[in-house]
């Protein structure tokens, strides 16, 4: 017999009724109706995979995307009690199978059309996320990367004017010291920002990998994919890792 | 990944899902890094040259070190 606290969370399969009891899912809901919805499961012990509607990011103005603020409702959830899969709220759209299987489709039937000695699995998938998230990311973490000198090269400067070796106005010494709080945490935003692109480009490539196989599988035709050399530089950099 | 046709009349669907998914991972795992990848010899670079601007020659012995630091580095995390 199991015991009270197998019980509690061992998993039961929803039903309509029981969600719809729980609380609607509405397109329109938002973070704090989400949250509901996650107390309802919570207490009834159910659970659902997914929540339709905008995702907490894509409901997010800039203010919210560049500092995270759209999590704030679920990590005061989660101060309260165990998160649920509701809690997370909607899966944003881009970050969906439909989404990227459809433009990866498009991309892979052009790549088809190249010798095979051209063709490119690599290309394929950034083409279908935007090379705009590879440049885009690689920017911010480019802007990360040259604030960490930053602090350094102010410090340098201030023990040069602190020693008398290289005297600074007292307008310029001010401007330093109060870049030396405000670089490291611009470095931050955006390192931030670019690991945020990488995470759910991370997300998409595997969606479509794993859907495109899958769905080639089930037509028995998973040649298409077999000659296709598929990464050699990450399978070395994690092993080198 | 690459398939002779033996091998391929071999493996089942699922053993090639099995591995593509885990491949996939790898993948997931490799953006995570990317950046740090693509822009850590640049770091070194500038590190370097702002080190070299401070110390002069004497750079070339911390750079030394850390190249002698290398092979060193893979033997004992080889074996960790």
């Amino acid at each position: 017999m199991a015991d009270a606290s197998q019980k509690k969370y061992a998993p039961v399969a929803p039903t309509e009724k029981s969600v719809a009891e729980a609380a609607p899912v509405s397109a329109t809901t938002g973070m704090k109706m989400d949250a509901k919805l996650g107390s309802a499961i919570f207490e009834n012990n159910i659970d659902v995979e997914l929540v339709e509607g905008k995702s907490a990011e894509d409901k997010a103005g800039f203010f919210g995307r560049w500092f995270y603020t759209y999590l704030d409702a679920i990590f005061k959830v989660g101060n309260e009690r165990t998160l649920m899969m509701a809690d997370l709220g909607a899966v944003s759209e881009r970050d969906r199978c439909a989404w990227v299987e459809s433009r990866f489709d498009i991309y892979w039937a052009q790549e088809m059309k190249l010798p095979r000695r051209k063709q490119s699995l690599w290309r394929v998938l950034w083409r279908t996320v935007g090379w705009d998230q590879l440049f885009l990311s690689l920017w911010y973490y480019a802007i990360y990367a040259g604030v960490t000198y930053g602090p350094i090269l102010i410090m340098n400067a201030l023990v040069q004017d602190i020693q008398g070796t290289a005297p600074l106005s007292t307008v310029t010494t001010w401007i330093f010291v109060a870049l030396m709080f405000v670089l490291p945490m611009l470095g931050s935003i955006t390192a931030a920002m670019s690991n945020a692109m990488l995470a759910h480009v991370s997300v998409q490539f595997r969606n479509v990998l794993v859907t495109k196989v899958r769905r080639d599988s089930w037509e028995g035709v998973g040649r298409t994919l077999a000659h296709l050399t598929l990464f050699p530089l990450p399978d070395r950099v994690l092993s080198f890792l | 990944m690459a398939l002779s046709p033996a091998a391929r009349q071999k493996s089942s669907t699922g053993q090639i899902i099995n591995m593509f998914s885990t491949d996939t991972k790898q993948l997931q795992m490799f953006l995570n890094f990317m950046n740090n990848v693509a822009l850590a010899p640049l770091q070194i670079i500038v590190a370097l040259a702002l080190i070299w601007l401070q110390v002069d020659y004497a750079t070339l012995v911390g750079l030394g070190f850390m190249f002698f630091m290398v092979p060193l580095n893979g033997l004992i995390f080889a074996k960790v």
